[in-house]
């Protein structure tokens, strides 16, 4: 009897005793990693591996698939390269770093970087990884785990575009403009607001935002810096005079673009676009009600004139948003294949559609203030169709005058909503 | 009371379920490389000092100076379709802004072949690096391009600039007003308002290996393609097909890119079997003043999506 069991209890007697031993040092994760732009999300950067794929049952010469073999090669060692200089340069998301010339606070940073931790005099550390990061994602992708379930997604800082700037088209936010999103979130989409935290908090989650976008940025740059050369692996078997004279090159290349990046933040202030001061209509007709009446009016006619503002274009007529009719996308979903082609199982979150917003709701994303709504329109919304208008509507008050229009909206009754005037949809 | 042969079962069982949690124990969900500590820190050595002197100096020494002549060459040639050529289409307008965008369809441009000649239009060809630059070209750099509209299409449909060269964006529309997006990454970002005869001027401040898309957010089915440069070595297809370049430096080795917007290639890259490599360019290098044809080129349907 117990021989016939002996093979039996042999195998679990050595189960019970290999499993013990190998759950031992499991459960303790790794340290969190800053994820590659390209891996495994664009496919412009997964296409080699793809093609690859693809090229063995095709009907290619030899010849490519050497030309492949060789960009594939070339391929890792630019992953490798792009690693380590990152990793040199900005550190991990444990321990960020930042080169002095970049003009990041490194103490903010590390307040806001790493796992979440609070102490018994009430400092609290990973405030990233606390309030952000389900979201925005540990390397700011915008593809946190909460993301899928959202609309619109996360904001992915690695383009370094953000919608909602008080600065010039094509110029970065302030740091006020991250302050007032961080503290007052975006009405009607998942970013809450904040406005509970310590302004210290607040500073380093700033901080911790523009050190992502320059990272993502450089990491961009720094690929198509690399791109199309014959690249030279760091020989880690060299002797310390020849390693060190290549990493003094790669870093030379490493601060130039990160510099530059940064540079651009720094450049924001000066292009804050001010509203006009000159013709400041009422915005309440409390105020004055047949100048506010007035005001109203011209806005109106802006806003439906196709020779001028042409917003009813997107907006609509009657501004609930069905101007259109045609599918948009912001820039950020822009670059992917349509979510019935296959390649899109490279992106990890599906083509995701814009809206031209409903402008009868009174939510408005960017801000409800009348200066909000006067950037919105002088600069338009970054990455987004949105175009800026400040080029066109240049005589003082125009602007005011939609804006007013715009937030006169939601308090028009809906018969009212129907077209008073000749539309200018139909105009030749 | 558990029989024997239950408690075999079930120890057998957690046996096997004990090792299945191992199994999912320790895996890494990336194939990323991890950063080499030792490289990681000769870098960062190099971010902390200030003296940018000597940096510059050995980087200097990394870069080999390229061998080249000192006379010029040219590249012509003309893109053909082989074998009969998808029918043209049409891009619905859904009537909108009727009758200046036509109303039974835009002319679709992403694959423009000549029904007499099946030249293929549009087909970008560029120099990818050079040492230097003739003087004639100089000239046609500083000049404004511009990047105009008419009856809801883009005038022109692949555009190649060099950077810092002044891009007049326009409408010349009589009744229909435009926007003009263009989002080249890690450069400046444009989106202007453009009413009937209105114009923005815009200039790219660093060079792209790939067109960026300029779109109408009004008009969806208005697309086209602006590339800066950082050289003026750079030329499209005619509506023949035929493309030339003159005055490429020779003696030097040249990698010539070939882009369409409809290549099957990664990122529009066309790949010509026996004349470019995987990623769509051709390695050249042009003898003392040659003229290289490269004659017809025939593209069969697969090179393109």
């Amino acid at each position: 009897m117990s021989n016939l069991h002996a093979p039996r209890n042999l195998f679990r007697a050595l189960a019970f005793l290999a499993c013990g031993a190998a759950l031992v040092g499991c459960g303790q994760s790794d340290a969190a990693r800053f994820r590659l732009n390209m891996d495994g999300r664009d496919p412009t950067f997964a296409s080699y591996e793809v093609q690859a794929d693809e090229a063995k049952t095709s009907e290619e010469s030899k010849q490519f698939r050497e030309d492949r073999k060789v960009a594939i090669a070339n391929e890792k060692v630019r992953q490798q390269l792009v690693v380590d200089l990152l990793t040199a340069g900005f550190g991990t998301p444990d321990e960020p770093f930042a080169p002095s010339d970049l003009g990041l606070d490194i103490a903010r940073l590390r307040r806001a970087a790493g796992p979440v931790a609070s102490y018994q005099s009430g400092q609290q550390h990973g405030l990233y990884r606390k309030h952000c990061a389900h979201c925005h994602g540990i390397s700011g992708d915008g593809a946190g785990p909460t993301a899928l379930f959202l609309n619109p997604y996360p904001r992915d800082y690695r383009p370094g575009v953000f919608k909602f700037t008080s600065t010039g088209p094509g110029m970065k936010p302030t740091r006020a403009d991250l302050e007032r999103t961080i503290r007052e979130g975006l009405a009607g989409t998942a970013m809450p607001s904040f406005a509970t935290l310590p302004q210290f908090e607040v500073d380093a989650l700033i901080e911790y935002v523009i050190y992502l976008s320059i990272r993502g940025e450089t990491e961009t740059l720094l690929n198509a810096a690399f791109e199309g050369e014959e690249l030279e692996p760091i020989d880690l078997k060299a002797d310390a005079a020849k390693q060190q004279e290549q990493a003094t090159a790669l870093a030379e290349r490493l601060k130039s673009e990160a510099a530059d990046r940064a540079s651009l933040w720094t450049a924001a202030v000066d292009t804050i676009v001010v509203p006009n001061q000159e013709a400041i209509p009422p915005f309440l007709p409390a105020e004055g009600t047949a100048e506010w009446q007035a005001s109203v009016e011209r806005g109106r006619v802006l806003f439906r004139d196709s020779k001028t503002a042409n917003c009813i274009k997107c907006h609509g007529l009657t501004a609930l948003g069905d101007g259109g009719g045609e599918e948009l996308f912001d820039d950020w979903n822009k670059a992917k294949p349509a979510n019935t082609k296959p390649e899109i199982a490279l992106w990890e979150l599906p083509k995701q559609e814009l809206r031209p917003r409903n402008l009868r709701l009174g939510i408005y994303r960017g801000g409800r203030r009348p200066a909000d709504l006067y950037r919105r329109i002088h600069v338009g919304i970054k990455g987004t169709p949105m175009p800026a208008a400040g080029n066109v509507l240049t005589q003082p008050g125009q602007i005011w005058d939609i804006v007013n229009y715009v937030l006169s909206l939601p308090y028009e009754a809906s018969g009212e909503a129907k077209p008073t005037q000749p539309s200018v949809a139909q105009a030749p | 009371m558990m029989t024997n042969a239950r408690r075999d079962w079930a120890l057998t069982a957690g046996a096997v379920l004990c090792m299945a949690l191992v199994v999912g124990c320790g895996r890494s969900s990336s194939d990323q490389p991890l950063a080499q500590a030792n490289v990681v820190d000769a870098v960062r050595k190099e971010l902390g000092s200030s003296s940018t002197a000597e940096a510059e100096a050995a980087s200097g020494a990394t870069t080999a100076a390229t061998p080249t002549g000192t006379g010029w060459g040219s590249l012509t040639g003309s893109f053909v379709f082989e074998g009969t050529p998808p029918a043209p289409k049409l891009l619905p307008t859904g009537g909108k802004d009727a009758p200046t965008c036509n109303p039974n369809g835009i002319q679709d441009e992403s694959l423009v072949v000549d029904p007499q000649s099946k030249g293929i239009k549009n087909v970008l060809v560029f120099v990818r690096k050079v040492s230097r630059t003739h003087e004639s070209l100089a000239q046609a750099a500083s000049e404004p391009a511009v990047f105009d509209q008419k009856n809801c299409m883009f005038l022109t449909h692949v555009l190649p600039v060099v950077v810092k060269q002044p891009v007049v964006l326009k409408n010349s529309e009589a009744g229909v007003g435009h926007n003009t997006q263009i989002s080249p990454p890690a450069d400046t970002a444009v989106n202007p308002l453009l009413p009937p005869g209105g114009q923005q001027d815009y200039a790219f401040g660093r060079p792209q290996n790939v067109p960026v898309p300029a779109t109408c957010s009004i008009h969806p089915w208005m697309k086209a393609y602006i590339i800066p440069r950082d050289n003026p070595y750079f030329a499209v297809s005619d509506a023949s097909g035929k493309f030339s370049i003159a005055n490429i430096p020779d003696g030097e080795d040249l990698e010539i890119q070939l882009w369409h917007e409809s290549a099957s290639g990664a990122r529009g890259a066309l790949v010509v079997s026996g004349l470019t490599d995987g990623k769509g360019i051709i390695k050249r290098k042009l003898g003392e003043n040659e003229a290289v044809d490269l004659g017809v080129i025939q593209l069969p349907a697969s090179a393109f999506k």
